[in-house]
Order: C-alpha cells, then structure tokens, then sequence
C-alpha cells in the first residue's frame, strides 16, 4: 500500500503572517492531525534537515508541543482598543485665561505616560525572551529527537529521524500542504522526489494572488511565489485547492505560461471549525477575553485583501445614522499583518472610533469559540479570496455571515451566507444595518442556519486527500 | 461715513513659511485675494488694508509692513521664479539681497532641521514597527506620546509668546513699546483704531493661544473680528488627523466663533458643517454664515498657455491628471485601484498614465508601498512630486483629463483649477465639490467603486465626447475671478464694520 509523506517543515520554521498566514497554517495542522487520526499507517510526516534532498521522518507526537500548534491551545490573548487614559489637552474657555500650571500638569502627566510605557518595554522584552526561549526549547526538543538516531517505533513503523529515502516506496506520495515556497531550492527535491525516488508529487495551492494581485504584497513574495510556482506547477502530479476561485487561479496561470495540467484538479471541502475545540470556555476565562455588550464579529488578519478600511467607514456612518446605544461594537479579531499602517493610524486617530472598534489578537481556540457564540453576526468584506475559513466557522457556531461578493461563489457556505460589495460603501452600510436592526430577520437566518448547515469536519477534508492519492 | 482699515493677520502664514518651503492650498488662495483685495475697494479713501501679526513682545496685532507681506510670499513661491528675479535664495549675492534674505535663510535652517527631525522620527517608526510586535508596542506608543509631550510644549511656548515676550520668532517688524495686562487697555499701536476690522483669513488654528490673542485685539483694542472658514475636515472626520489637532481645532471653533463679529465660509457644504457644530454645541451667531464665492486660478494665468512646456514631464495627451497631495482624504488609493483594474482589462497601451501631482503626507505609507509594489504600476502611474507653478501649468495644459476622488473637502481648487485650463474633470460628488465643478465637471460616487471605474473607463475611451467636452468648457465656462472674493470679503468686512454703529447706520 502506497504511503503518503507530509512536508511539515512550515511547522518548524518562525515564519512571519506575510510568509504564513495563519490560515494557510490551520489549514495545515488540521489536514495532518486528522490524517494522523484516521489514516495513521498510511501518513508519514517529514522536515528538511539540510539539503534539498536531506528529509527526515517526524513522529506527529514530537509536533505536539511545537509553538505552532500550542498556541491555538494556549493562545495569547492580547486586546487593543480605546486607551482608556486619553489625556485630554486642557480647554481654554472664553475669558478666562489660559492657566499654564494646568498646562504644565498635562505635559508632565503625559511625560509620565511616556516614562511608563518606555519602562513597559523592559518587562514586554523580557517577557518576549522568555516566550521565545520557550519556543525555541520546545523547537530544538522536536528537532533533537528527530535528528538523532532513531529511538521510537511509530506505529506505522517508520523509524522517527530515519531518511526519507530509506523509508520511501516508489508510488507513494509526497504532499507539500503550504507555505513550501519559501524555499527556492524545492524544484530540485521535487526532481529529486520524482525521478530519484519514483514518487509522486502533490501540492496544495491556497491561491496565486501575489501572482495577479502583486499591490497587496511585498515584491521580494510576489517575485519568488511567481518563480517557485512557475517551476513546481508543471511537477506536480497531483493539484489540490479548497475551490473553484483557486482552481480557476491555477489553470489560467498554468494556460499564461503554457505549461500542462498533469491530473484534474482535485478540491478539497476544508473543515468548517477547528478539531481541538471540543470543550467550552470555562466560566473564568470567559470574562478574561474582555469584550462586552454586543459586537459584530470580523476575523481576519490586518492586510490590504481584507479591506478592513471598508469596516471602518461603515462604522462611521452607523455612528452618524443611528442612535450611539444601539450600535453593535466592531470586534476585529486577527494579527496586524502587512500594509495596514494607515488603517492602524486611523483607528488610532479616531480613538479606536470612539471605542467602537477593538482588536483581539491571537485568541485561543476556545476563546475565538467563545468570540463567535457571543456575536449578533459576523462580517468579511474580502476583497479577493475564494473559502474562507471564517465564513464557515461562523455558520458552524451558527451565526449569520455577512461577506463580499468576492466570497461568494463557493458551494461550501451552502447558501446561507448574504453577500455584498465589497468597494460600494452603501451597499455594505445597507447589508450590514439591516442586520444590526432586523434582529427578528436575524433570528429566523440564525434558526434556518442552525436547521439546515451540514459541518464538514477535517476527517471528511482528508477522506477526499486519500481518495485521489492511495 | 467713518473711515476704517482692515487689519489681515498674517501670523499664521508666517508661522507656516517657517517650516514649509512651499504654499499649500490655503496659502496660495490668501495669497491670490491679496493681490486684488486693494484694487477692488470702492471707497479707497475710506478703507484702507494693513497687515498684523503676533508681536514679540506679547503685543496680539502689530503692523507688518506690506513689503514683509511681499517678501513672505516670495519665500514661498517657487525657486525658479526667485532665480529670475535676482533672489537666489541659497547664495544671496548682494548685500541687500543678503539683508532681505536673513529672516528666509534661517527660515530655511528651521525648515532643514524639521525636515531632518522628521526623517529621524520615521526611521525611528520604521524600526519599532520592524520589532516583534510585542516588543515593538510599548516603544511605539511611548514614542507617539513623546511626540504628543513635544507638541503641548510647543503650544504653551505659543502661548506664553502673546503674554511674555520669549518668542525667539524673528519678527521683521517693529515691535510697539506697549505695556501689557489683560484688564487695562493696550495702548493701540498707531493706525490701529476701535472698531478697525480684524480679518482671518488663513489657517489661525494652527494656533491654540489664537483665542486668547483674538480676545485681546477684540477687548484691547476695540476690533470686529472677521473670519473665513474654509473646512471643519478635523471634525467631521477625526480618524485624517492626529487626536492633538482635533481637540485645538475643536476648542479653538468653539472659543473663536463666538468672538466674532461676521463668520464667511468657502461652499456652501462648509456652511451646512459650520451650522451643523453651531447647533452641536449649542452656539449662537447674530447672523447666518455667508458664502464666499471661491475664486480660481493661480499665478498669471496667460503665461500657462503661451509659454513653452517645462521639461521632463509625461508627453502632452497622454496621460490622466490627479493634482493634490497625497493624503488618506484625497483618496488616491482609489484612483491606483481603477487604473489597476485598467490594466488587467485593458491592452497596456490603450490605457493613459496616471500623474499623482504632489508630495507625499500623511497616512499614504501603505499607498506608496503599494505602488512600489507593483513597480508603479509598470510605470502607468507617475508621481510628480512637488511640481512647481510652471510645471503644474503644463500638466495642466496637456493632460487628456483631471481626477479629483477626494472624499471630503471645503472647496476643490483643482477641480477649478482643471476647468480654467479648460480640461475636463472627473471628480467625485462629495461635499462641497460640486460646487466648485457646477455643470463643467462630471461626477462619480467614491464610494461606489463600479460606477467610479465605469466613468473612468468611458471618459478615457470615448475621446470625440472628450473633445466636445473641452469646447463645452472653452466656451462656456466663467471662471469666479479672484475679485469676487475679495468684494465679498470686503462687503463682508463693511456689514461688521456697520454693525458696531447703530447710530450711524440709521442715519444713513
């Protein structure tokens, strides 16, 4: 029986949000745990130890305690919003004059806040070195028992450390599940897999958007992502994608290059919620997340294709339209990525509009659980992108999802999203509104998700994988 | 009749010569009015123009002589020009040059030094961004405070200057031997008299202590304060400016509206804003705000047609023109978007260059990574940074068309500005922009995408209605002059003038 070999090496690496997204990253953990669960004789899972034909076998509960998949247990929940002491500058009132000791005692009491958050840094610095100590312990403890000699049986009696080229078969299949562009020297384990070993190649494309949306990415990605993909899509045996849009990405560009496609495109349905969320958010940790009253949910990482500016605006307007009490609060939850400096500016000029907008970054499983159970509904105003993982999470937790027409299309959110513009402001302030003050509307698309939404669970992701592949 | 003078303060564009080498907007629209504010009075021989400014010597309004004025202007007009006319700035060669150039020559240290505190502190950015981000955080934020800490001393020096004398501002101007105190009258420097008009017409909130220095000139010396307002912008949409801003420029309205004996406003957009806060804040005004018709144009505008083209820019009638200055409300993200759009539509050769004309500001650094991104657009998308007057005259003169997608405005120069070089503009329909366009500009929704791509779109390919376009504006469009403004404003001026004598009024 022919065996499946994962490059897991993404894992290992600190990579930044621009090189891993972290959906690219879920995507990741997700298929491979499952895979470890339901088909643990037939996966292998490997990391590169040298060169672009040095891979060694990692046994999956070595992975475990690595800070890429730790934090989605632990988290590392930090909120940013309204600072609560804004010093106001001192009014100057008509006639009398303007008192300069009042002056004075702003500027000191400012220059104290200054003083504080510079001495802020010593304990965030410190805490970081730790935090990254620890990372880095749990790292080298993976990559020592992998890279010595072999001392544990796996269960699919692949010798943990031992070579890939050892244990390979030929027809076995070598699956890249994302984020491998970063290595440019990959077409020569591709050759070196394939003509060496007679194995198989898959990959998994999330999307080639820095291929046709270069603006919203750094040149050194785009020119690399466009090089490697240009070289590997021809090697590849098998294709995987999680829809149509990337699909349809990957056959124009193949068709722009002139290169053939060498099997259908085989797509896979992602999992609409995280495995590892089993249990609920204990009582005390709930208040920890620090987000009260009703809010509307946004999950996405801080980057230009997110169109997060659109959010903002909508806002705005809402503050101008309606009654400040029955305004929902904005709850952005995701990492500052790239190219949002402005956006942050503003926020942060607008006082987080008036207290209106927060920030959740890096909540865990449980608490991001907790942010979509809570929410009146959520909202994603992509402005490119295909299946997003939010979209279904937030059907999952069955809550109404607002999203952009760029969205739409896709066969996974099963109908029950409500779509919008996203670049017409009117159209999204109208959607969303209507949302935030239809709530019996909003209850019967809440019960109706509740009745008809079918979770797909990550062990139905990787029955598809296994099916095109063993 | 009595006879009365108009004192104009100039402090703030002194204020702001001593950091900028160039006019903005505003500047250059005082510095227009200026020029025909004298020409344009009706009785000459009762009402007279004077200039003031802030004194050294905690005086609120002492006398700048018009050759100040003059000169001022001069050290924000273009390099070029001050070549021709003998004034090299740089290397003053005369001792009279030398002498008239002090006050520049350190205005441009000040300008260098800001300049180079401004590039240390966007390094300085730059870096604590590039940290992780939970180490970056306290450092950026200590850091955003310390610039808050710098700017409330930099207010209260202000304020202290009108009081004490420690400004260090070198003021070419004589300073009046006045006593000071708040309770007793100022012994009015000679010319001034009571109900003389005090006129504002520049950018005064720049100032905090503004309120305190109109009080005394109202108090001391017995003035009718006129102002023109040009946006209420840091109000209406606080996330443009920096929180500091937002608050003087709330505090300085609501303190300097009251005080005033006549309130103008540039649009009528501004009017409905400035009634808007007035109810907000529960003030009230003895009479409506006026609306000022908005001249147009700059400079001598028969050079722009005659003269030969300024070297190195795109070639004539190939390309879009966007004249502004790169900031989040001018909203050239939107225009990068449509063109590409363009370019993934359309063949690379059917598709005009698109020319940002202006420096970059505030909150554009993710735009001009953007650009940089995709390598400007493989160069379909210029910036022209910092154009001179002669050079914007010929980017004017030859472009196909104008852009102006800004979403909030008080007034649209360029949308004018495009029009009196007879070039069509598509500017969006927020705000006061129509009313600078009228019937001669077409309009789009910034903030429905579609429609802004598809009137780009049929404007770039439809050139015979693009042709008939231009003849319509050839032939039809009358531009405001400049004097209408300046008649409005000294119409204005008159109305306060009057209502400070009822006695004489009704015996007129």
């Amino acid at each position: 029986m022919s065996r499946i070999w994962i490059d897991i090496d993404v894992l290992f690496s600190r990579s930044s949000v621009e090189i891993c997204p972290p959906s690219v990253l879920r995507v990741v953990l997700e298929i491979c745990q499952a895979l470890q669960v339901s088909a643990s004789t037939q996966v292998g899972f490997v990391r590169r130890k040298g060169g672009p034909q040095n891979w060694v076998c990692v046994d999956w509960s070595d992975v475990q305690d690595l800070p890429a998949v730790t934090r989605y247990r632990a988290g590392a929940l930090h909120l940013t919003g309204r600072q609560v002491s804004t010093t106001k500058p001192s009014k100057i009132s008509e006639g009398a004059s303007f008192t300069q000791t009042n002056g004075v005692a702003d500027v000191l009491k400012t220059q104290l806040q200054v003083l504080r958050a510079g001495s802020g840094w010593f304990g965030a610095a410190a805490r970081y070195s730790l935090q990254r100590w620890q990372d880095n312990r749990a790292r080298r403890t993976a990559l020592s028992k992998t890279a010595h000699v072999p001392v544990r049986r796996h269960r699919a009696s692949v010798l943990s450390g031992s070579s890939l080229r050892e244990v390979v078969r030929p027809g076995d299949l070598f699956l890249a599940l994302g984020s491998t562009w970063e290595r440019e020297d990959y077409p020569q384990t591709v050759r070196w897999l394939r003509d060496v070993l007679r194995v198989r190649f898959g990959l998994f494309v999330h999307d080639l958007l820095p291929v046709y949306r270069q603006e919203w990415f750094l040149k050194n990605k785009t020119s690399r992502y466009k090089t490697w993909h240009q070289t590997i899509l021809p090697l590849v045996d098998q294709v995987f994608v999680d829809g149509v849009d990337a699909a349809s990405e990957v056959t124009t560009y193949l068709a722009q290059i002139s290169r053939p496609l060498l099997q259908p495109i085989v797509t896979v349905p992602l999992g609409t919620a995280p495995t590892s969320t089993d249990a609920h958010l204990p009582v005390q940790e709930r208040g920890e997340i620090g987000v009260e009253g009703e809010y509307v949910l946004c999950v996405a990482t801080l980057e230009p294709r997110k169109n997060h500016e659109l959010l903002l605006r909508v806002w705005r307007r809402l503050l101008q339209v309606m009654p400040a009490t029955t305004i929902p609060k904005l709850i952005l939850v995701g990492e500052v990525g790239w190219l949002v400096s402005d956006l942050m500016q503003q926020l942060e000029n607008s006082d987080w509009l008036n207290g209106y907008v927060q920030l959740v970054s890096a909540p865990s499983d449980a608490q991001l659980e907790h942010l979509y159970r809570n929410c009146l509904f959520t909202v994603a105003p992509s402005l490119a992108g295909g299946v997003s993982l939010p979209v279904l999470e937030s059907l999952h937790y069955g809550k109404p999802c607002l999203a952009s027409h760029a969205l739409a299309g896709n066969v996974s959110d099963q109908g029950l999203v409500k779509h919008f513009d996203p670049l017409n402001l009117h159209d999204a302030l109208r959607v969303i509104r209507n949302a935030i003050e239809d709530r019996h509307n909003l209850k019967q698309w809440a019960k109706e998700i509740e009745n008809r939404f079918k979770p797909v669970s990550w062990r139905q992701s990787v029955e598809t994988i296994l099916r095109h592949t063993v | 009749m009595a006879a009365y003078t108009i004192w104009i303060d100039m402090e703030d564009i002194f204020q702001y010569a001593a950091h900028n080498r160039r006019p903005s907007g505003i500047q250059r629209q005082v510095y227009e009015i200026l020029q025909v504010l004298q020409g344009c009075i009706s009785r000459p021989e009762d009402v007279r123009i004077g200039y003031v400014r802030k004194g050294a010597d905690g005086d609120p309004a002492c006398i700048v002589s018009a050759q100040d004025v003059e000169n001022l202007f001069a050290s924000l007009a273009d390099d070029e020009i001050a070549s021709v006319s003998g004034l090299s700035r740089k290397t003053p060669s005369s001792k009279q040059a030398r002498r008239k150039n002090f006050s520049l020559q350190s205005v441009n240290a000040k300008a260098v030094a800001f300049r180079q505190f401004n590039s240390l502190r966007h390094a300085l950015i730059r870096k604590f961004e590039q940290m992780p981000e939970p180490v970056g955080r306290p450092l950026l934020r200590a850091g955003t405070l310390q610039m808050r800490v710098l700017r409330m001393i930099r207010d209260l020096r202000n304020q202290s200057a009108v009081r004490h004398s420690a400004s260090g501002e070198n003021v070419p101007v004589r300073i009046p031997q006045s006593g000071r105190g708040s309770s007793a009258p100022l012994p009015r420097p000679h010319g001034m008299k009571p109900d003389d008009i005090f006129l504002v017409m520049g950018a005064a909130w720049a100032d905090a202590a503004f309120g305190e220095r109109l009080r005394a000139v109202r108090k001391s010396y017995g003035m009718k304060p006129v102002l023109l307002i040009y946006d209420l912008i840091p109000l209406t949409c606080p996330e443009w400016f920096p929180p500091q801003v937002v608050s003087t420029f709330s505090a300085w309205l609501e303190n300097v509206i009251p005080q005033c004996s006549d309130i103008m406003v540039i649009s009528h957009a501004t009017k409905k804003d400035v009634q808007d806060f007035l109810v907000q804040r529960s003030l009230h005004l003895n009479q409506a705000p006026w609306v000022v018709p908005m001249g147009g144009g700059f400079g001598d505008m028969s050079v722009a047609t005659s003269g030969p083209d300024a070297p190195g820019l795109p070639p004539a009638k190939s390309y879009v023109l966007f004249v502004s200055t790169l900031e989040a409300r001018k909203n050239h993200i939107l225009m990068f978007q449509v063109w590409a759009r363009l370019l993934r539509e359309k063949a690379y050769t059917d598709v005009p260059t698109l020319v940002f004309a202006g420096r970059p500001a505030s909150m554009v650094e993710d735009l001009m990574q953007q650009m940089e991104n995709t390598d400007y657009l493989d160069g379909k998308v210029r910036l022209i940074r910092e154009p001179s007057d002669e050079e914007l005259r010929c980017l004017y003169k030859n472009c196909l068309f104008t852009v102006f997608p800004s979403l909030y405005e008080g007034w649209g120069l360029p949308v004018t500005e495009s029009l009196l070089f007879g070039r069509p503009c598509v500017a969006s329909n927020v705000t006061s922009i129509p009313e600078a366009g009228g019937d001669f500009a077409r309009y789009f929704d910034p903030y429905d995408f579609e429609t802004v791509y598809d009137t780009i779109c049929r404007t770039i390919e439809d050139r015979e209605g693009l042709k008939a376009w231009e003849d319509q504006i050839r032939k039809n469009f009358r531009p405001t002059p400049w004097s209408d403004t300046a008649k409005a404003i000294l119409q204005s001026c008159e109305v306060a003038h009057q209502s400070s004598q009822p006695t004489l009024r009704r015996a007129g």
